[in-house]
C-alpha cells in the first residue's frame, strides 16, 4: 500500500494556501505535518481527505485515486467535534454505519475501545441504587473523554489510513501517554498515520518522514534522522557551576540560550566544543553536564519558519 | 451519482431518528395537539354543546320528487329508532322562509330528494339547530347506507324503481340561515386559506429544523468526521428529508388535533373550526388525475426549492447564535408566499387570469396557491404543467448554485457570509 500527494495545490481566491505539496508514503508508520498556526496543515489535511476541492494536484492510494467513501478512512479532526445532545453510543453507532460497520460488529468494537480508552463506564452507565442508568450525552463530558470518544469514531471501522489532526492537544500527561500508546498499537498493526502536531516532541517520537510547511510552502521534507544529521553535531549544552562567559567569548561560541548555570551554545564545527572542554577543565570548575548533540525538531521547526518569516 | 447519495439514508435515518426522539420534538408535538384540543373544548363549551353532537335529530321531514317507497326511509329507525319521519310538499324556498330562526326546527332535519341521472339528497338544518355538523354528516351517511341497502334487499319495488335505485346516490349538507350556503362553499375557502396556514407552517418548521441541523454539525465540527465518509450531497439529501418528515409528523399530529377538535364542535364559522373542518372532503375535487398529479408534483418541488433554500441560508452561519440572523431572508420568502396565497385566496375572484399565472408561475407563491386550484379543478393542465416546469427549472439553476457553495460553505467557521461573497466563492468553485 501507499500515499502519494503530488503537486497539490489550494487557493482561497487569489490566495494560494497550500502551494505544491507532494510526499509519498510506502510504508506503514506516521508520517508527519508540521507549520505554524495558519500555515496551511488543516487545509492540505481536508484537501487529501477530499473534502476541499483543490486546485491541481493528485492524491493517491495504491496507485488509484483516494476516495473516502470507497477507502477505509479514520479522521480525527483538530477541533473536537460531537453531537452534544445526542447519546455517545447513538453517535458511535452512527459514525460506524457511515463506515460500512455492522451494528452487531461496532457494538463489539465500541466495547473494547471503550475499555482500553477508559470510557466505559460514560458509554454503559452503571445503574445507581436500583434506578436505571443515566445515559450519557457528549455535553456531559470533560474535554478530554470527549477527545476519546472522538479518536474512538475515528478508529471504530479499522481504517487503513488515518489522519490525526492536533491528536494531543489539550490532553493531561496520563492521557496523552493513553493516546501515544494507541497510536503505537496502530503503526505496529501497519496502518498508515498522516499527524499533525504542534508537539514536536511527539513527532520525534512518532515520524520516521516530515515535511514542514509555512504559508502553503514546504520548508522543509524528508526523513527525520537525515535530516538531523545533515545539520551535524553543532548543539552544545553545557551546565558548570561557576562563570565561564569569558571562556565561551574566547571560543568564539554564539549563545543561543542561557538559564543560572546553563549555556544553549551553537559550534561551528565538533573541534570547537572540545576547545571548549579544554578550557573549561583547565578552570577546575565543577562541571555537571556537557553534551554535543544533533538539533531538536523543535530546534530546526524554529530555525526554518524562523528564517522564512525573517525573509 | 450514485455515489455522491450514498449513505444519504444513513444520515436520513439517524437524524430523524434522533429529531423525533429529542425532548423538544416530543414536547412541542404534543403541546400543539393538546392545544387545539383545548381549544376545540373551550369554544364548544361556550357553545353548550359538548358531547350534545348525538341524537339530537328528532324529526325528518322529507320532500321526495322522485318519488321512491315511503317505507324505504324507515331503514333510518336503525340508528335513529326515535326519528319522527313524515313528508312534505314544500319547496326548499318555502321551508327556508319558515325554518329560519324557528325553534321548532331546531331538531329537524329536512330533506329534498331529487333524480336527474343520480339521487340527489339535499339536507338542510336551521342556522339555530341543536344539531351539529358532524351529526349532520353522520345522517348524510346513514341516509346514503339506507339507499344502499335497498339495492341489495328484496323490497317491493316496481322494475323501474330498481333501475333507478341502482343510480349514484350524492348527499349535500346545507345551513339555513338568512346569509345562505355559508356551510360547505365556507368550508372549501377555509381549507384554502388553511393549507396556506399548513404550508406556512411546514416551510417555517422545516427551514427551522434544517438549519438548526446543520449549523448543528457546523459549530460542533462534526461536519468534518461525517465529511470523510459521504458526499456533501448525500448529506444534504438526508438532512432536509428528515427535517420534512420529522416536520409533516408534527403538522400531522397538529391536524389530527384539529380533526379531534371537530369532534367537538358544532358547525360554525369560528377560527377553530375552520381549521377543524380542514379535511379534504370540504373541497370539492374536481381536477382529473393529471391535475392532481399535478399539484402534488407542485408541492414536492416546492418543499426542495426552499429546503435547499434553507440549507444554503443556513450553510452561511457558524454559530446556532447566528442561525436567527441568517434565517431572515428565508423567513422573508415564506412570508412572501403566504401574504401571496392569502392575497390570492381572498382577491382570487376578482383577478385576472394575467395576475393568477403569474401566482401560479412564481415558485415562492405557486407552492401556496396552485396544488389546491388543481386539486379542485380551478387551474388547468397548462399552467400546471408550466408551473412544475418552472419550479424544476428553478430546482435545477438552485441545486447547481448551491452544489457549487455547499461544499464550502458547510466547512467554514468563521463570520457570516453575505450574497456578495456567496457569488464569489460560487465562482471560484465554477
Amino acid at each position: 500500500m501507499s500515499l502519494e500527494v503530488k503537486n497539490l495545490v489550494k487557493k482561497y481566491g487569489d490566495k494560494t494556501v497550500v502551494n505544491d505539496l507532494s510526499f509519498t508514503m510506502d510504508k506503514p508508520g506516521v508520517y508527519a505535518l508540521l507549520g505554524t498556526n495558519g500555515a496551511g496543515k488543516t487545509t492540505s489535511i481536508r484537501s487529501i481527505l477530499g473534502m476541499l476541492a483543490f486546485e491541481s494536484g493528485e492524491i493517491l492510494w495504491n496507485g488509484g485515486k483516494l476516495d473516502t467513501s470507497k477507502i477505509n478512512v479514520g479522521y480525527l479532526a483538530e477541533e473536537r467535534g460531537l453531537y452534544p445532545k445526542y447519546t455517545l453510543m447513538d453517535q458511535l453507532l452512527y459514525f460506524a454505519k457511515l463506515k460500512g460497520v455492522s451494528k452487531e460488529e461496532a457494538k463489539k468494537r465500541i466495547k473494547d475501545w471503550a475499555e482500553k480508552l477508559q470510557v466505559t463506564e460514560y458509554i454503559y452507565p452503571p445503574a445507581v441504587k436500583g434506578k436505571k442508568a443515566k445515559v450519557k450525552k457528549a455535553e456531559e463530558l470533560s474535554k478530554g473523554n470527549q477527545q476519546k470518544i472522538q479518536l474512538m469514531a475515528a478508529l471504530i471501522s479499522d481504517p487503513e489510513l488515518l489522519v490525526l489532526d492536533e491528536p494531543l492537544s489539550g490532553l493531561d500527561p496520563v492521557n496523552a501517554d493513553l493516546f501515544k500508546n494507541i497510536i503505537k498499537e496502530e503503526v505496529a498493526k501497519g496502518k498508515y498515520i498522516i499527524m499533525s502536531s504542534h508537539q514536536m516532541a511527539t513527532i520525534e517520537e512518532f515520524c520516521e518522514d516530515l515535511t514542514i510547511i509555512d504559508k502553503g510552502n514546504v520548508v522543509l521534507q524528508g526523513n527525520l534522522n537525515e535530516i538531523k544529521k545533515s545539520y551535524g553535531r553543532v548543539n552544545l549544552c553545557v551546565k558548570v557551576e561557576g562563570d565561564i562567559e569569558n571562556l565561551i567569548k574566547e571560543a568564539d561560541l554564539t549563545v543561543v540560550n542561557k538559564t543560572p548555570n546553563e549555556y544553549q551554545l551553537k559550534v561551528n564545527k565538533e573541534e570547537d566544543a572540545k576547545v571548549l572542554l579544554e578550557k573549561i577543565l583547565q578552570t577546575n570548575l565543577p562541571l555537571i553536564k556537557f553534551e554535543l548533540r544533533e538539533p531538536t525538531l523543535h530546534e530546526i521547526f524554529v530555525e526554518k519558519v524562523g528564517n522564512v518569516h525573517e525573509e | 451519482m450514485k455515489n455522491n447519495l450514498k449513505g444519504a439514508m444513513s444520515v436520513f435515518a439517524f437524524s430523524f431518528t434522533q429529531t423525533v426522539k429529542s425532548k423538544v420534538f416530543i414536547v412541542t408535538t404534543l403541546l400543539s395537539i393538546a392545544i387545539m384540543i383545548v381549544c376545540s373544548v373551550a369554544t364548544s363549551e361556550e357553545s353548550g354543546i359538548v358531547g350534545a353532537n348525538k341524537g339530537n335529530i328528532k324529526k325528518l321531514v322529507i320532500n321526495d320528487s322522485v318519488p321512491l317507497p315511503q317505507e324505504m326511509y324507515e331503514g333510518l329507525k336503525k340508528d335513529y329508532k326515535d326519528l319522527e319521519i313524515s313528508f312534505t310538499e314544500k319547496t326548499v324556498e318555502d321551508f327556508e322562509e319558515e325554518a329560519v330562526d324557528n325553534e321548532e326546527y331546531n331538531d329537524t332535519v329536512v330533506a329534498f330528494v331529487n333524480f336527474n341521472h343520480y339521487f340527489d339528497i339535499q339536507l338542510y338544518k336551521n342556522n339555530s339547530s341543536d344539531i351539529g355538523e358532524i351529526e349532520m354528516n353522520q345522517f348524510a351517511d346513514t341516509f346514503e347506507e339506507v339507499f344502499n341497502d335497498m339495492k341489495n334487499a328484496n323490497c317491493n319495488l316496481t322494475e323501474e324503481q330498481k333501475k333507478l335505485i341502482d343510480m349514484p346516490v350524492s348527499t349535500k349538507v346545507t345551513l339555513i340561515s338568512e346569509e345562505k350556503d355559508i356551510n360547505n362553499d365556507s368550508q372549501a375557502e377555509a381549507s384554502k386559506f388553511m393549507f396556506v396556514i399548513i404550508v406556512f407552517m411546514l416551510l417555517v418548521m422545516c427551514g427551522e429544523n434544517i438549519g438548526t441541523a446543520i449549523v448543528t454539525e457546523k459549530s460542533s465540527r462534526v461536519m468534518e468526521y461525517i465529511l470523510t465518509s459521504i458526499k456533501p450531497l448525500a448529506l444534504v439529501i438526508g438532512k432536509v428529508c428528515s427535517a420534512v418528515a420529522a416536520t409533516s409528523i408534527q403538522i400531522a399530529a397538529i391536524v389530527a388535533g384539529c380533526t379531534i377538535s371537530n369532534m367537538y364542535s358544532k358547525g360554525s364559522s369560528d377560527a377553530v373550526n375552520a381549521a377543524a373542518n380542514l379535511s379534504i372532503g370540504s373541497l370539492k375535487i374536481e381536477g382529473s388525475p393529471a391535475e392532481i398529479l399535478l399539484g402534488v408534483l407542485v408541492m414536492i418541488a416546492g418543499l426542495a426549492i426552499f429546503a435547499l433554500l434553507s440549507c444554503l441560508v443556513a450553510s452561511t452561519a457558524s454559530k446556532i447564535e447566528e442561525l436567527a440572523e441568517v434565517n431572515r431572508v428565508y423567513t422573508f420568502l415564506v412570508m412572501a408566499g403566504y401574504f401571496g396565497g392569502f392575497y390570492f385566496f381572498t382577491f382570487g375572484s376578482g383577478l385576472s387570469n394575467a395576475i393568477k399565472n403569474v401566482f401560479y408561475l412564481i415558485p415562492i407563491t405557486s407552492v401556496f396557491v396552485l396544488p389546491i386550484d388543481l386539486l379542485t379543478g380551478k387551474a388547468g393542465i397548462m399552467i400546471g404543467a408550466l408551473s412544475v416546469a418552472v419550479m424544476l427549472a428553478t430546482l435545477w439553476l438552485l441545486f447547481m448554485f448551491v452544489s457549487k457553495v455547499y461544499e464550502t460553505l458547510i466547512l467554514y467557521n468563521g463570520q457570516k457570509i453575505g450574497f456578495k461573497q456567496l457569488v464569489g466563492i460560487y465562482k471560484q468553485n465554477k
